[in-house]
């Protein structure tokens, strides 16, 4: 037994301590290389707005993505970056967020944060000049009769204006533009208004 | 027969575990992968996964101190049952390898010499064999480390279990969503580099093992015991070391001068089904 003791402490060998430095450059790079490539913001699910906390406890675990009953939340890939890859992200053009809060009550390590729904902002919407149906022609006022939030007017032509304050990127205007199907766009998630996210998000705050 | 017959026992549980979740992803439950799987806010969250966004996020979230409690608790009393039952990658290496462990490398040298060489060899320096617990203490530092310096969870990026689940919803994204990605190129190539390329995840790699075998380390149910009254070494003088060669972590259950140590065991019962004179009994069966 005592034996035993001895062995199991011997100190690692030449073949393991190349093997335990190959981990230590592999993880040590990988964290550096994904803390150093340039990320683009990407639209959070409501409650994941601190971008720095989010990616600090995100386990990619897919439960959020899974749960969402208006299949809003997609996952973010390695062509994001290294670091968003299978993450949440919000895909408007697929559902829209009722704030619901059940990706917040499925995150395990509140990578999601409970979030106060008179205040919270996924993102919020812009619309797209050069695709938005009104803004060239004119007639359309699909997304402003759907936000819930009163959000959209429509300007002197018709065309429709978002008031950022009252926009909380639900994303449903997105989600119902017709651009995609009226005009002779290829590609599925081209829309005339699309959510974009608050640069820097809460963290300045 | 038996031999076969516990294998094919531990894929079963490994597909059924590995279906049930993807399951619950196609159908959109929300039960999650193995990194958290769970219904409402009730979680069995990886428990490495925990530790490091726990020094990431610098924030010991309260609420997960019991399933992370739960989970040592079980591996106590479980040893490292989740390797040899429950993980996928067994599961994923008979995909692509055909073999369900890893081979045993460093002790079939051992066997294939005589007797009395092992014996020699043994008593100058293979007996040294350095165990697997300090390279695993290593390994578990170096990944919860990292994850401190740069404040997210760096090894989950790379964790084949959770890249084996994260191909599977990257496929369920494709066929439900027609979102083609890279992801499902280079996933699978990671995967395989880890566990067809480096032949020793599970055994030196690991750091979910390396976790699990340390809290291991108390466990004292489910230990394989050897009757010396018939196994062949004691009792008629012959080199059979087919126990030892047929564990994939070296676990020398014997004398114990294997690589790995018993509570590296994961309860995969190879050693008793390898067992010429069937003198391993492992408690249940």
């Amino acid at each position: 037994m005592k034996q035993d003791k001895k062995i199991s402490l011997t100190r690692p060998s030449r073949r393991t301590f190349l093997k335990m430095t190959g981990g230590a450059a592999v993880l040590l790079g990988l964290g550096g290389v994904g803390k150093i490539i340039p990320r683009e913001a990407l639209l959070r699910p409501p409650g994941g707005q601190d971008e720095a906390s989010f990616i600090s406890r995100c386990l990619r675990c897919d439960r959020c993505r899974s749960v969402c009953p208006t299949s809003a939340i997609g996952l973010a890939h390695l062509s994001d970056s290294i670091l968003d890859a299978r993450t949440p992200v919000m895909k408007f053009h697929l559902g829209y967020c009722n704030f619901c809060n059940k990706c917040v009550e499925v995150c395990p390590t509140q990578a999601l944060k409970p979030f106060d729904i008179e205040t919270v902002k996924i993102g919020f919407a812009k619309v797209q000049k050069d695709i938005c149906i009104a803004w060239d022609s004119s007639g359309c006022k699909v997304c402003m009769s759907a936000c819930p939030y009163q959000a959209i007017t429509l300007d002197e032509q018709g065309r429709p204006v978002v008031d950022p304050k009252k926009c909380n990127g639900c994303g449903i205007c997105e989600k119902v533009c017709p651009a995609l199907v009226l005009r002779t766009y290829i590609g599925g998630d081209i829309r005339g208004i699309k959510i974009a996210p608050i640069a820097g998000g809460e963290e300045s705050v | 027969m038996s031999k076969n017959k516990t294998r094919s026992l531990r894929m079963i549980t490994m597909a059924i575990v590995a279906i049930v979740i993807i399951l619950g992803s196609a159908w959109n439950i929300g039960t999650g992968s193995l990194s958290a799987f769970g219904l409402g806010n009730i979680d069995a969250i990886c428990p490495l996964g925990y530790l490091e966004t726990m020094v990431a996020g610098r924030d010991i979230m309260g609420h997960l101190l019991i399933p992370f409690f739960v989970i040592i608790g079980l591996t106590v009393l479980l040893g490292r049952v989740f390797c040899g039952w429950i993980c996928p990658v067994p599961l994923v290496r008979k995909v692509l390898t055909n073999k369900v462990d890893e081979p045993n490398e460093g002790s079939l040298q051992q066997v294939s010499r005589d007797g009395e060489i092992v014996m020699e060899s043994c008593a100058k320096e293979h007996c040294h064999t350095e165990k697997n617990l300090s390279s695993g203490l290593i390994i578990l530092g170096i990944t919860i480390g990292s994850s401190a310096i740069f404040g997210f969870p760096v090894f989950c990026l790379i964790c084949p279990i959770g890249l084996i689940f994260a191909t599977v919803f990257a496929l369920i994204r494709l066929i439900g969503f027609n979102e083609p990605t890279l992801d499902l190129i280079i996933f699978p190539i990671v995967i395989i580099v880890e566990l067809v390329l480096l032949k020793k995840w599970c055994t030196k790699l690991c750091p979910v093992g390396a976790l699990l075998s340390i809290l291991s380390r108390f466990n004292r149910n489910l230990v394989p015991t050897v009757d010396r009254s018939r196994c062949l070494e004691e009792s008629k003088g012959v080199k059979c070391q087919q126990c030892r060669s047929a564990c994939s972590l070296d676990v020398d259950i014997k004398n114990g001068n294997g690589a790995g140590d018993i509570s590296d065991c994961t309860k995969c019962k190879e050693c008793a089904d390898n067992c010429p004179v069937h003198a391993i009994r492992f408690p249940w069966r």
